[in-house]
């Protein structure tokens, strides 16, 4: 029911031609019951998405990150962009993340980041419980 | 956008993998993080296994990135959100 109303309101705010999550998250809101979410996206390998489909986001199992969250976009065309970027030839997932709009504030965000648009970096803490799913 | 010779100095645990990348804070990012730019560290050997600092090489992620600034001597940090993760400091320039 989350997702329905957080689909409608990015429907409706994509109608506008608006960006913010903050916006979408109070109209979900108001346009439905329950928790509002903001969708963000990630570039991952094909090995990352499948975790996070499994297990939802979490540290990186095998121990080779070391960092304590993980940067999204907040498109799906950027986040194609950065994987682009980053995976070259390979192949790679764009996965959905749909997380609370509650919680977006408190995360870091970058106006513009790599040139490319806005970045989102969400900690372990924040992403706890938050699925993932992959669209491309 | 070829790789350049690097010395890193982790700010706390060291990864695992040969492949890093995450934002760069350089002396000149006025707005810092706003219009920030990602590098990409690679290694031979995980710097779990060579320690800190860890000798690599690295480049920026895009192809339009201010590649001027990885200049010997240069040093700059990386940053995982607002928690700092690295200090770096290129060594020489990249081979043309």
């Amino acid at each position: 029911m989350a997702q329905q109303t957080a689909n409608r309101t990015m429907g409706i705010m994509g109608a506008l031609g608006a960006v913010g999550g903050v916006v979408k998250g109070l109209l979900g809101a108001l346009l439905g019951g329950g928790e509002s979410t903001v969708s963000l996206f990630r570039a991952v390998s094909p090995a990352e998405a499948g975790d996070i489909v499994r297990n939802g986001f979490r540290a990186e199992p095998a121990g080779r990150s070391i960092a304590e969250g993980k940067w999204f976009a907040t498109s799906a065309a950027d986040a194609t962009k950065w994987g682009n970027a980053m995976f070259g030839s390979q192949p790679f997932h764009i996965v959905e993340a749909a997380v609370s709009a509650d919680a977006l504030p408190s995360m870091i965000r970058v106006s513009r980041m790599d040139n490319i648009g806005p970045a989102v970096f969400a900690t372990l803490d924040q992403l706890l419980g938050v699925s993932g799913k992959i669209i491309q | 956008m070829t790789p350049v010779p690097a010395l890193v100095t982790w700010a706390g645990r060291l990864p695992a993998g040969l492949k890093y990348s995450t934002l760069a804070k350089f002396a000149e990012d006025k707005n810092w993080p706003d219009r920030g730019w990602s590098v990409v560290l690679e290694f031979d050997r995980p710097p779990a296994e060579l320690g800190s600092p860890s000798p690599g090489v690295v480049r920026f992620l895009m192809e339009d990135a201010p590649h001027d600034r990885l200049r010997p001597g240069c040093k700059f940090e990386l940053f995982a959100g607002s928690a700092k993760v690295a200090d770096v400091e290129i060594l020489a320039a990249g081979e043309e």
